[in-house]
């Protein structure tokens, strides 16, 4: 049912107390059965005598046929307490002046941007705070559009220091439906660079728009990515892109850096609002790279990007020495593969033909070969899991077997030829591929077979995408935007003139009060039974 | 009917019960207590040292019982017979029903105490005693013996002895068959029923020779401490009564607990019972001695 409390009251309208739940409130007709259950009076204690005709003379005068006893006054009492809990459990609400207001801060990147005195976010917290203090009857909510749902309280220090501590973590996006209560007013802070952020469910809009916006030029780095050189593995490819989020013209220079060694240098014109692309090339021996932007600018956030190359670092396989010598060149081959020998530390893999240990707790690719080769009947047939891009186009007429796999039910069968498991993943904690295709007998078709088995299985053990690795870091296209959007500033010129009243819940006085008559029949019961047990005791002495 | 308690009475020292004893014993040991009213009682020949009569002489008749001048004046032997004094038949009856369990079982513990006091006494002059507890029927039976090796007995008995809080009523006729024509009867009891017993008496008075009715009363049954409403339960019929108390109905029962007593005690007196009234706060030697002497005081 609908709460009274969270329509607005206008002008003249009547404060009366509602209630969340009304549907309880029908259970005060259980009054008039809590009367009748103490029709019967006062209860009447019983007292043994020794003899009853001695008491004849004090025998009650029965009522008048017709007449009635007046009933337990403790009903009254017992009422009280029921109808009591009965309004609490509806949740009496009573509608009251003070205003609540839902904070809604845009903690994106673009809010760190400096302006006169501090940063937008800093200087827009500020001019919140100071409209909060005409409405001294606000209760003031404030929430965050990279996390909504993490409700932040009034607008304290610390509460400002939270969100400024947390700013441009992550993208923000419009609030949720959910938390768009309709008896508190709804007020945005932000530059208004993004517009997805106005982009509120169910058409609503905010009430109010607290906007800081003073800065319009901003050139900043908008993604970095980086990949091994096809030609050379000891090559990486950068490609950076770069925004100009602002309203003029800008030339900036971008230094790429390895550590602190300066790699290269580029001059890049861009126009307002327009991206541009930066290629360069570096040694893969780098551990990360650093793009910086020159001359910086007021957000100084995103004139730098660091990329950590580690994911494309070489994976150390541990090679049995009794692998065949293509199966080894295969590996050494392998752009993402380094050799190690076997028991080296810091190995992420093991090839294993027939003289490894059984067990490492390492990722094992171990092939088997103990019989003399054969081709079985079938073609190659890939498992339904392994993605169409990872499969491979085998010739048949090269692909020869020399063992036999047997799948057990928590394997995987990942290609087989005919009905033959060739390439089987073993199931258990470490993991493990096993196949029984005849490496030789492959490599003497000087096909490209061999090497792309090996990259499956592989990839397989230490993940997918070992040959065309990327890394990347990407703040999106809207990260580097600090100039206001004019629709946006045409919206927030006009702020919407809504009121929304709260109302104030008064369960708690009514449980207390209900406590209280509680209380009272707990203390009358203890003194009845008190009194009788005196009596009784002093009757027994 | 609720299940029943220990009198858990604390029976008389030896030390009271000797010095009992020797108070009482002068108005034991003379003769027979005769009971007031028109009915005398019978005097029997035995040992003794009053004059009976005479007869002629039979053989195993003691020789020195012999009355010499009646055997020279009837020229036959004719021997001396002697009143029967100092050995009598006792039969002491306790009330243990429900009323005498009311307020703490003080009226049953009062008459456990005196029934303990007048059996030692009497085994102390060399009477033969057994002891009834009776209630609806006879609960306990303490078989007639004598010396004070049977007061040992007693004593166990009475102090087994147990009340019923409720449904436990009063039948004194129940131990009727008990009693023979020679035995002298001890009644102990509160006397609450529908006539005051006065029915059952009236028979047991008819089976024995000489009957003793001590009434236990206690005030503290006619008064109750609050005003108010209340259901009022006999302990021994378990009917109710709807009661409004107060002093007003306290009072009314004192008087009709008095009226009752009086009614007692008329019959008693035209019986030929020796009554007593006790209330339970009055010692019981001095009432008991005081009983005596008034039975005594009528022979």
């Amino acid at each position: 049912m609908a709460a009274h409390a969270s329509r607005s009251s206008g002008p003249g309208a009547i404060a009366l107390l509602s209630f969340l739940t009304p549907l309880w409130l029908a259970g005060l007709v259980l009054l008039p059965a809590i009367r009748w259950l103490h029709r019967a009076g006062p209860p009447r204690r019983e007292v043994a005598v020794s003899r009853l005709a001695l008491w004849r003379g004090a025998e009650a005068s029965r009522p008048n046929p017709g007449a009635r006893r007046p009933p337990d006054p403790a009903w009254r009492r017992r009422a009280l307490l029921a109808a009591l809990l009965l309004i609490a459990l509806a949740g009496p609400r009573w509608p009251e002046e003070r205003v609540r207001v839902t904070l809604w801060v845009d903690d994106s990147l673009s809010m760190l941007t400096r302006e006169a005195s501090g940063t937008r976010l800093a200087e827009g917290l500020a001019s919140a705070r100071s409209q909060f203090a005409e409405l001294p009857q606000a209760d003031v909510d404030v929430r965050v559009l990279s996390d909504p749902w993490l409700r932040l309280g009034a607008l304290s220090d610390a509460t400002m220091a939270t969100v400024v501590s947390g700013a441009g973590s992550k993208e923000p996006s419009p609030p949720p439906a959910a938390l768009l209560r309709s008896d508190s007013q709804q007020w945005l802070l932000t530059d208004g660079a993004d517009a997805t952020l106005f982009a509120w469910p169910g058409a609503r809009r905010p009430d109010r728009v607290v906007q800081v916006a003073g800065v319009t030029r901003n050139v900043g780095l908008e993604r970095l990515s980086a990949r091994r050189h096809p030609g050379d593995p000891q090559t990486l490819d950068l490609l950076l892109k770069v925004t100009n989020g602002g309203l003029a013209d800008e030339v900036r220079t971008v230094v790429f850096s390895a550590g602190d060694i300066e790699v290269i240098q580029s001059d890049v014109r861009l126009a307002a609002g327009a991206s541009r692309l930066v290629e360069a090339t570096m040694p893969a021996s780098s551990s990360s790279v650093r793009t910086t932007l020159q001359p910086g600018d007021a957000l100084a956030e995103d004139d730098t990007i660091t990329l950590d190359l580690a994911p494309l670092q070489p994976r150390r396989v541990a090679v049995d020495p009794a692998c065949a010598k293509a199966l080894v060149a295969a590996v050494a081959a392998h752009p993402a593969l380094v050799i190690v020998p076997p028991g080296k530390a810091g190995a992420e893999a093991v090839l294993d033909c027939g003289t490894g240990p059984e067990s490492t707790g390492m990722p094992t690719l171990r092939v088997i070969a103990d019989r003399v080769s054969s081709r079985p009947p079938g073609a190659p047939r890939w498992s339904s899991t392994i993605a169409e891009s990872r499969r491979s186009e085998l010739d048949r007429s090269r692909l020869q077997i020399a063992a036999h796999l047997q799948a057990r039910p928590n394997d995987s069968v990942l290609l087989a030829l005919g009905d033959e498991p060739v390439i089987v993943e073993r199931g258990g904690k470490a993991k493990v591929v096993e196949t029984s295709l005849d490496i030789a007998s492959i490599a003497s078709g000087r096909g490209p077979e061999l090497p792309l088995l090996v990259d499956f299985m592989v990839g397989t053990l230490l993940g997918p995408g070992l040959l065309d690795a990327v890394a990347v870091v990407d703040r999106g296209p809207r990260a580097s935007r600090v100039a206001p959007l004019p629709e946006l500033v045409a919206s927030a010129a006009a702020p919407s003139t809504t009121v929304a009243r709260a109302s104030r819940d008064v369960i708690w006085p009514v449980l207390v009060v209900a406590l209280l008559a509680l209380l009272w029949e707990a203390a009358a019961l203890a003194r009845q039974g008190l009194r009788l047990s005196v009596r009784e005791a002093v009757r027994v002495a | 009917m609720a299940s029943p308690a220990l009198i858990d009475a604390a029976l008389p020292s030896e030390p009271e019960l000797q010095s009992f004893a020797r108070a009482a014993a002068q108005l034991l040991i003379d003769r027979q207590a005769r009971a007031p009213g028109a009915r005398t009682i019978a005097r029997r020949p035995g040992i003794g040292i009053q004059h009976f009569d005479h007869r002629d002489y039979a053989p195993g008749d003691e020789v020195r019982h012999i009355d010499w001048r009646q055997t020279a004046r009837l020229r036959r032997p004719i021997v001396r017979r002697f009143e029967s004094e100092s050995v009598s038949d006792w039969t002491v009856l306790v009330d243990v029903s429900s009323s005498m369990a009311v307020l703490g079982a003080a009226k049953a513990r009062a008459a456990v105490r005196m029934a303990a006091a007048m059996a030692y006494a009497l085994l102390h002059l060399g009477h033969r005693v057994e002891v009834l507890a009776f209630g609806g029927r006879v609960l306990a039976h303490c078989p007639r013996g004598r010396g004070q090796h049977h007061y040992a007995e007693i004593a166990r008995l009475l102090a087994a002895l147990q009340t019923v809080p409720s449904g436990e009523r009063s039948a004194l006729g129940a131990c009727a068959h008990h009693v023979h024509g020679t035995t002298s009867v001890f009644v102990v009891s509160d006397f609450l029923a529908d006539d005051e017993m006065c029915r059952d008496l009236a028979v047991l008075r008819q089976r024995c020779a000489a009957l003793h009715a001590m009434q236990v009363s206690d005030d503290a049954e006619t008064a109750l401490l609050d005003a108010g409403e209340f259901d009022l339960v006999d302990v021994e019929t378990g009917a109710r009564l709807q009661a409004v108390t107060g002093e007003h109905a306290s009072a009314s029962a004192a008087r009709e607990r008095v009226a009752m007593t009086a009614r007692l005690r008329s019959f008693c007196a035209r019986s030929g019972v020796a009554f007593t009234d006790w209330d339970v706060r009055q010692p019981w030697q001095r009432m008991l001695l005081a009983h005596l002497v008034r039975a005594r005081s009528h022979c």
